[in-house]
């Protein structure tokens, strides 16, 4: 079993894999959240803020303003790969920091969750050392190691923990009744009825109450099984897409984007096959 | 690998398996770790009650704000939640603190809304219906707070 969990989490990876996903993620993360305005909660009521085990203080605007923009030049420079441990530290605590403040206010965002993980994986991580400037600056061509395979192993298990939560949850609120009744085509309508309205989109899927069971029962499987996608490649194959397309249709049918669970999938990518079936002369990291 | 990089890589793993699950345990929120109980219950009736903020025009007809640029950068469902949980002093507080924020915005041009004297908050109960039709037609409208003005 140990064995079997020191393999799983540290078999060799070439870095150029670990190196593509940080370039992703951290490109990824700097055009969703460029334009976000964090500095504009300095001034709203306390009365918003919801019941955490630890609320942050909110800083005034300016200090709020200025951490946003120096996270997304740490994003920056952590997608490029310049300064790279410290780009990914800062990006750590201030990333940490902003979604903090962002979900004390009216209740948890659980879009951000994952990304608080994912990038305090990142901080910790050898991300640096392939698929940057720092490695062209240092002409260094590290060999294959598990510190090229832990950090995305561990994104890997955050992203299958919320998964198996969110099912979790909603066999413990509502049980099989979830599926099989009415449920979600009431829920569906039920947008309709919020004071910013969903899109309408809701509205024709609750025109077939069958295909509302359908799509309840593949969501809790899915959720409940997402896991094992860390055990098999099969599964994985079927698993993860499936996953972003419930996560479309929540962003098109309900509402709420979880874009940042997809932006995450990147883990999933096998880029040890990927690049070993590339052109030869193509090198192999940066 | 050294041991020591070896053992925080060992240590951040247990630590995310561990708040994880006690997340999942408690179906408490712990901050960065969460139960994901969002749309868990089951919806069983055939009505749904919402909170709704509408504007006082200068006139004292009543609109609905239904536009997320209203309220930034409280998102709709931050607003829900919220007032769903807040007594009737802490909605009134909250109401204040949207109205000011919502007329220095439209001054600033960071919005198109209505000029507005003040904003009342309802909790709307509707049949819900197949097309929606009758967003329009609330079953019920309860006053729950105004502002500036009396708390109910």
């Amino acid at each position: 079993m140990r064995a079997a969990c020191e393999r799983f989490l540290f078999a060799p990876a070439a870095p150029a894999g670990l190196g593509i996903t940080r370039a992703l993620l951290y490109g990824g993360l700097l055009a969703l959240y460029a334009r976000t305005g964090f500095a504009d909660y300095a001034d709203v009521s306390e009365v918003f803020r919801c019941e955490l085990w630890f609320r942050p203080p909110v800083a005034p605007e300016a200090w709020l303003v200025a951490a946003h923009r120096v996270w997304l030049v740490a994003l920056a420079l952590a997608c490029v790969g310049i300064f790279s441990r410290a780009a990914m530290a800062i990006s750590f605590a201030l990333g940490t920091y902003l979604f903090w403040i962002d979900g004390s206010f009216g209740r948890v965002h659980h879009n951000e969750l994952p990304v608080v993980l994912a990038l305090g994986v990142f901080a910790a991580s050898r991300a640096g050392d392939a698929f940057s400037l720092d490695a062209l600056r240092r002409r260094a061509r590290p060999e294959p190691s598990g510190e090229y395979r832990w950090p995305l192993r561990a994104v890997q298990i955050a992203l299958a923990l919320a998964f198996l939560a969110a099912g979790i949850a909603k066999l413990r609120n509502g049980g099989l009744e979830w599926i099989t009744t009415d449920n979600l085509r009431l829920q569906f309508l039920g947008r309709s009825y919020s004071l910013v309205p969903a899109s309408g989109r809701n509205l024709l899927v609750a025109r077939m109450p069958l295909l509302c069971n359908v799509l309840a029962a593949a969501t809790v499987a899915c959720e409940l099984l997402y896991g094992l996608s860390l055990v098999s490649a099969r599964a994985r194959m079927i698993l993860v897409p499936a996953s972003l397309a419930m996560i479309q249709g929540f962003a098109t049918f309900f509402g709420p984007r979880f874009t940042t669970f997809m932006l995450l999938s990147v883990v999933w990518l096998p880029w040890d096959r990927l690049l070993r079936h590339r052109p030869r002369g193509s090198g192999s990291s940066v | 690998m050294t041991r020591s990089r070896r053992l925080l890589a060992n240590l951040l793993v247990l630590g995310i398996v561990a708040g994880s699950a006690a997340a999942i345990a408690t179906g408490r929120e712990l901050w960065p770790f969460s139960p994901y109980p969002m749309f868990s219950g089951v919806h069983r009736e055939t009505t749904v009650a919402r909170h709704w903020i509408y504007g006082v025009l200068p006139d004292g007809r009543e609109v609905p704000l239904s536009d997320r640029r209203f309220f930034h950068p409280l998102r709709p469902a931050q607003l829900e939640a919220a007032f769903a949980r807040l007594g009737p002093a802490e909605r009134r507080e909250g109401l204040d603190d949207i109205l000011s924020r919502y007329e220095a915005r439209r001054a600033a041009g960071r919005h198109g809304g209505p000029r507005v004297t003040g904003l009342r908050l309802y909790r709307m109960t509707f049949e819900l219906e197949a097309d929606a039709g009758n967003r329009d037609r609330p079953l019920a409208r309860e006053l729950l707070a105004e502002a500036p003005g009396e708390t109910r």
